[in-house]
């Protein structure tokens, strides 16, 4: 093994990346300048191999990295050994490489320090391990030896060469390896102190065990004969009570047979019983309905038509009341009429009676007085002539006197006549103004009682009173509405509640999230308003099973029932969404654009098998047909679960019994007793839906009657309306004809004021024409007078005439005056009857015929039709209250019936009931009965259970022993079993694994007892080679230290041929004699070992001469520095040649030695590197000369550098170099 | 020399820093070992080896030795200890006899 190259980076001055290749296995020189780098390489394979460079500071790394310009911050060494022979061993896990190379290399930085072997990276000691496996010592001092340490090996004392000289043995690390071997021993041998103590302890507790074991064995022969007992015993037992169960057994199942038809019974009872509460509670309904609504309706109505008839009963007396005192009135009135008329008559007849007298009289008066004014003015006309004719004295002043008069005569019948004429204008216009005002009252009158105002006012009242018909009618009506309003308001809620009972009983069936989730659904499908198609509802809803199938589809639906059909996966988000954010339960959705409708089916032959899709008996829409088919597509109903397995699973389909049982296709199945009073949810799904219907159909019914009742209100509102502008425009017509009245009454005031007026004038036109005349005859009298002479005095004829004048006066007073009594009698007479008549008879006739007059025209058609068609309505009313007296009796009896039939169901029910209870106790009966032999079975078996466990636990028996007892008594055997439990009960603490456990742990014993006396040789043994090989170290030693000697003496003298050496090995005497004698003693006790072997030497020494052969020995103190030079290498090469390295470093071994001894050492070193390889520095020629390779370092710019150079090319340099020394 | 010869579980026992298998210590022979051993290192009478192995190599193989039997002692003492624990403890659960 050698060195084959070294590659050098960053360390010291080898900071490029430098590489030492080839180097020769026998002998190398490195040459170079001073200071260039020689020592760097040196060190540099110490860095790797040796202790020197170990536990390095900061500062030392620092130092050992090249400093200069762009210094580096690592180096590392890579040494690559050649082992051809694989003497190496190798650290475990690093593996050799193919050429047998090992690269050991260390990489240090400011922080690392890190050696690998092969570039796997181990520790420092593993190296070091593997180079002592080669016979090379990291701490050996002679195998690399640096530069000026040569001479430290010769100065070396003498304990510290025996040190080294026992190191180049080996004995350093014997020792080492001894000393722990024997610690070891001693701590292995405490252990087997302890192991004989335990062993003995383990011997003792197996004989207890032992002793157990022989009890045991008699323990277990008892057992086994109280085994063989209790089989017998429990045997028997078994065959008892198996029997016993066999017959319960037997009699449970008659029980149940029996009780399964009271079971069936008592289902068919409730289903019965269900039907009549169903009945009931529809019968109750209706009952309510009549009762709530019907019942009261009728009542009101008869109520209302009772009151409105009897007001037409009392208006309609009224009315006729009112027309008989009218009747009575109008009688008086007739008769005051005829008495009035009677007077007027009278008075009358009188007035006639006395109108002819009083014209009579009148006239004779007038006759009487116009004579006698005649007479008068006669004689006033004389007295005056005699008196105005007095005063004058002549005719002329007479005269004159009476043209004056005449004159004023003249004016006076002037002014008379225009006066006239003014008069008879005014009369004209009078008569004018009266003849237009009685036109006008004419006319006013005809406005006032004209026969169209009373058309109208006919017309009016006829349609006011058709319109108040109409309303009342209309009222009516709208009060029949709102009584079947009410009826269905009570029938839909009635039918709500059916609705919501049903939805109740349905989501019994199911859990709260889902029931809730469906709830939720709907609500949101409105809420939403979603189109009417989207929505469709649970499936059970949308489909209808045949009765007989119902069960198997149940079965095979179960919660997929109850999955809502929609019509697209978006109204499933969209409803999915919105039960998400309402939390309100969970729903499955079937989308029908999602359901797969094209999954092909094949049913079997059903004409061949008993059996039938399920698909077939469901009814449904064709647009539900995929879910439908999704569901209940792949079963098949079958009457026998396990014939038709085989042929379903060969479909690859369901199948399901008419009980529901079901086999799926993977061959699960699923069945047992179904609980068949619990609600299907198809059952409750089809309530549901119809009741729904119903539902639906009522409120539908509801709206249309409100719808109508609306419809009313408007009419009723329009009626009235109309009534209300007819008896306004009817007020109008009669205030009009007020007004016509009283203007007419204002005018015919006034004719009669005109009329008045006329007269007035009349008379006043009478007077004035009168007076007219008086002028005129005055004047005329005048005029005679006037032709006349005039006279003083009366003549005496004249005073006769007036003297007769006088007489004729005085006869004509008298009947004047008696005529004027009269007349003034009957004209008072008149003026009495006249008064009376018209103040008080034709005002009293005039009212009276006004009285009449109203009462007939106003009033008797009207009330004469009212009273019809009061007692027309009256007659309606009576009929109608007859109908409702009627109807109500019916409803009532209804009623009557319907409690009838309520007590009849509930009397049924309380039978079903009872029957049921009696039913039932006797179920009960057989329940517990059932029950009774059950718990005696489950006894039974359970006492079976454990006597056959009790027999499996007794175990095998031998057959002959059995045999032996077969035909003992029970009693004796149970004798002979308490006896044998006694003697067991004796024996309490038995160790029942004794004998196994002696078995086993006794083979342990001995294997370990076996395994200890090995050990006890062994440790024998181990001792004599301890001894043998201690004994072995000290002749190693020796040996080693005379083949040295030997060799030292032969090497020294070749290289002084003159002189001789020897190496003295000094002993200790009395060291050894006692090592001696304790060696002979027990060396397990010894203490002496502590102090090691070579403690019988003390130390080597060197003797020397060189000069002479014999004499003047000198040891090395008393040499020169090249003389101890020589010395050394002549010990290392000494030891070199016993003990072999594989490979030493000299730098510069040959610095201070002259030129006789520098040929004998290279020749030397020439002569070993057959066996090792050298690597040495020189700065001589001699080794260049015997040397195979050759290196020369170069120092540049502060950086080394090392090349192969040839043997001439280092001896030039080191040739020119030497005389440059001299020089 | 002794890589692979009968004392390579020696070699290797002394050379091994952490403890030894229990198979490989129980299936060497602690006496022939030692015969082997000193056999190479030549100091037993009847050796008819040349060449003695080096010191060193006898030291570590010694202590090879010395380790195998350490270690065996240790388990037949561990092994005996436990026998032991597991009777006591089957007289604990059994409760034992009136002695
Ligand atoms: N860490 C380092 N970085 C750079 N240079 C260094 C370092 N350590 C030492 N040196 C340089 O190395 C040189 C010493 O080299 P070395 O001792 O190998 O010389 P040599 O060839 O053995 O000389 P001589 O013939 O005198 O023995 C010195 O010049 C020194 O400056
Ligand atoms: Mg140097």
């Amino acid at each position: 093994m050698y060195i084959k190259s070294v590659v050098i980076q960053g360390f010291k001055t080898y900071k490029n990346t430098t590489v030492v290749e080839d180097l020769s296995p026998h002998f190398n020189v490195v040459i170079g300048g001073n200071g260039s780098g020689k020592s760097n390489f040196f060190a540099a394979v110490r860095f790797v191999l040796s202790d020197d460079y170990s536990n390095l500071k900061r500062e030392e790394r620092q130092g050992l990295i090249h400093q200069g310009t762009g210094s580096v911050m690592s180096a590392y060494v890579e040494i690559v050994f050649h082992d051809p022979n694989g003497q190496m061993m190798m650290t475990s896990g690093i593996p050799m490489t193919e050429e047998k190379l090992v690269r050991v290399r260390r990489t240090i930085g400011l922080k690392k320090d890190e050696h690998s072997v092969n570039g796997k990276t181990c520790h420092k000691s593993d190296i070091t391990r593997m180079f002592e496996s080669v016979g090379f010592s990291s701490s050996n001092p002679y195998n690399i030896v640096p530069q000026g340490r040569i001479v430290a090996v010769t100065n070396a004392k003498d304990k510290e060469r025996l040190a080294s000289l026992e190191e180049v043995v080996g004995a350093k690390s014997f020792e080492i390896k001894l000393r722990e071997s024997t610690k070891k021993m001693d701590a292995t041998n405490r252990d087997r102190a302890k192991i004989d103590t335990e062993l003995a302890e383990l011997r003792t507790r197996l004989e207890e065990l032992d002793e157990e074991r022989q009890e045991l064995e008699k323990y277990q022969e008892l057992e086994r004969d109280k085994r063989i007992f209790q089989f017998l015993l429990y045997d028997r037992e078994l065959n008892e009570v198996t029997s016993q169960i066999e017959n319960l057994e037997d009699e449970y199942n008659q029980i149940v047979q029996s009780s399964e038809e009271f079971i069936q019974e008592l289902s068919k009872r409730e289903t019965l019983i269900a039907n009549v509460g169903k009945n009931m509670e529809s019968v109750k309904a209706e009952l309510k309905v009549k009762e709530a609504t019907d019942l009261l309706q009728e009542k009101s109505r008869l109520s209302e038509v009772t009151k409105t008839k009897a007001d037409l009963e009392v208006r309609l007396d009224e009315i006729k009341r009112q027309i008989d005192s009218r009747r009575g009135q109008k009688e008086s009135d007739a008769r005051n009429m005829a008495v009035l008329e009677g007077e007027i008559n009278k008075a009358n007849s009188q007035l006639d009676r006395l109108l002819p007298r009083f014209e009579q009289l009148r006239h004779e008066a007038k006759g009487y007085e116009e004579e006698l004014s005649n007479l008068n003015r006669r004689q006033r006309e004389m007295t005056s002539k005699r008196g105005i004719y007095s005063r004058f004295s002549n005719q002329e002043e007479r005269d004159k006197w009476l043209d004056e008069e005449l004159k004023s005569l003249e004016v006076q019948a002037t002014e008379a006549s225009s006066q006239l004429s003014t008069l008879s204008t005014e009369k004209e216009h009078l008569l004018i103004d009266i003849k237009k005002l009685e036109e006008e009252i004419a006319e006013l009158n005809d406005s006032v009682r004209g026969p169209g105002v009373a058309a109208e006012l006919e017309d009016l009242t006829a349609s006011s009173s058709e319109m108040k018909r109409r309303y009342l009618e209309k009222i009516d009506e709208r009060k029949e509405l709102w009584r079947s309003e009410q009826k269905l308001q009570t029938i839909s809620e009635s039918l709500e509640d059916a609705v919501k009972r049903s939805e109740r009983s349905l989501s019994e069936t199911m859990d709260r999230g889902l029931a809730n989730g469906l709830n939720a659904v709907k609500e949101i499908a409105k809420r939403l308003k979603l189109p009417s198609g989207s929505v469709h509802g649970p499936l059970g809803e949308l489909i209808k099973v045949n009765e007989k199938y119902k069960l198997s589809a149940e079965a095979v639906g179960g919660n997929s029932l109850l999955h809502v059909v929609v019509d697209t996966d978006e109204t499933a988000s969209i409803l999915m969404q919105e039960l998400y954010r309402t939390k309100s339960g969970r729903v499955t959705f079937m989308p029908l654009n999602r359901l797969a409708t094209n999954f092909a089916v094949s049913y079997p032959d059903t004409s061949q098998v008993d059996c039938t899709p399920l698909m077939w008996k469901i009814k449904y829409e064709k647009c539900f047909e995929s879910a439908v088919r999704h569901v209940f597509g792949r079963t098949l109903v079958v009457r026998d679960l396990g014939a038709t397995a085989k042929l379903a699973r060969d479909h690859n389909l369901d199948s399901v019994t008419l009980d529901g049982d079901r086999a799926n296709k993977k061959g699960l199945i699923t069945g047992g007793y179904h609980d068949y009073h619990k609600k299907m949810k198809l059952d409750a799904l089809k309530e549901i839906k119809a009741a729904k219907v119903q539902f639906t159909e009522a409120s539908k019914d509801l709206e249309s009657v409100r719808a109508q009742i609306a419809a009313a209100d408007l009419e009723i509102d329009r009626v009235n309306s109309e009534l209300k502008s007819h008896s306004i425009r009817k007020e109008a017509i009669l205030t009009n004809i007020e007004l016509l009245r009283a203007k007419l009454s204002k005018s015919s005031a006034e004719v009669t004021f005109k009329k008045e007026l006329l007269k007035g004038i009349s008379a006043k036109v009478e007077k004035s024409n009168t007076s007219i005349n008086l002028a005129r005859d005055k004047i005329s009298r005048y005029q005679v007078d006037l032709e006349r002479p005039f006279e003083k005095n009366l003549s005496p004829e004249e005073e006769q005439s007036l003297q007769s004048l006088v007489g004729q006066m005085k006869r004509l007073e008298d009947p004047l005056s008696t005529t004027r009594e009269a007349l003034d009698e009957v004209s008072t007479r008149i003026d009495l009857i006249k008064a009376e008549l018209n103040l008080k008879l034709y005002a009293q006739k005039r009212e009276l015929e006004a009285r009449i007059l109203a009462t007939e025209t106003a009033n008797q058609f009207i009330r004469d039709e009212e009273v019809r068609s009061l007692s027309e309505k009256l007659k309606t009313m009576t009929s109608r209250e007859q109908q409702l007296s009627d109807s109500v009796s019916k409803i009532m009896e209804e009623i009557v019936a319907l409690n009838d039939e309520i007590a009849a169901n509930e009397r049924l029910q309380e039978k079903g009931n009872t029957q049921q209870r009696v039913l039932l106790k006797k179920l009960d009966s057989f329940q517990k009965t059932a029950e009774k032999s059950v718990v005696k079975k489950t006894t039974l078996i359970s006492r079976r259970d454990e006597v056959q466990q009790k027999i499996s636990e007794i175990g095998l028996l031998s057959e002959d022993l059995l045999e032996r007892y077969q035909n003992l008594e029970s009693e004796e055997t149970l004798r002979k079993l308490n006896a044998v439990n006694k003697k067991i009960s004796k024996m309490s603490n038995i160790n029942r694994r004794a004998i196994e456990n002696f078995r086993k742990f006794n083979e342990k014993r001995q294997e370990m007892e076996a395994r200890a006396q090995e050990l006890t040789q062994s440790k024998e043994s181990i001792e004599k080679l301890i001894e043998s090989l201690k004994m072995q170290k000290v002749e190693a030693v020796e040996a080693t230290f005379e083949k040295v000697a030997q060799n030292f003496s032969a090497i020294f003298e070749k290289l002084v041929p003159s002189g001789a050496g020897k190496l003295i090995i000094h002993k200790s005497a009395e060291r050894s004699k006692r090592s001696e004698t304790v060696r002979n003693e027990d060396s397990i006790t010894s203490t002496a070992e502590e102090e090691s072997v070579d403690a019988i030497y003390t130390g080597v020494s060197i003797s020397v001469s060189f000069n002479s052969k014999n004499n003047e020995q000198l040891y090395v103190e008393q040499l020169s520095g090249g003389q101890k030079t020589v010395c050394a290498i002549a010990l290392i090469l000494a030891i070199q040649v016993v003990e072999p390295a594989p490979f030493y470093l000299f730098d510069e071994i040959d610095a201070a030695l002259d030129k006789q001894y520098r040929t004998s050492v290279a020749s030397m070193i020439k002569e070993l590197s057959s066996h090792a390889q050298f690597i040495c520095t020189t700065f001589r020629t001699d080794m260049l000369q015997l040397a195979d390779s050759f290196y020369r370092v170069k120092f540049d710019n502060k950086i080394s550098e090392i090349q192969e150079v040839t043997q001439q090319d280092a001896m030039k340099f080191t040739k020119r170099r030497s005389k440059m020394g001299e020089l | 020399t002794t890589n692979n010869g009968p004392l390579a579980q020696i070699w290797l026992a002394s050379n091994m820093s952490h403890s030894l298998s229990k198979s490989v210590s129980q299936h060497t022979d602690i006496i022939k070992s030692v015969e082997e051993i000193a056999r190479v290192a030549g100091c037993s009478l009847d050796s008819d080896i040349v060449e003695p192995i080096t010191l060193r190599a006898s030291g570590e193989l010694l202590h090879g030795v010395v380790r195998v039997y350490s270690k065996k002692t240790s388990l037949l003492l561990n092994d005996i200890k436990d026998t032991l624990t597991r009777m006591t403890t089957l007289f604990k659960s059994a409760p034992p006899n009136v002695t």
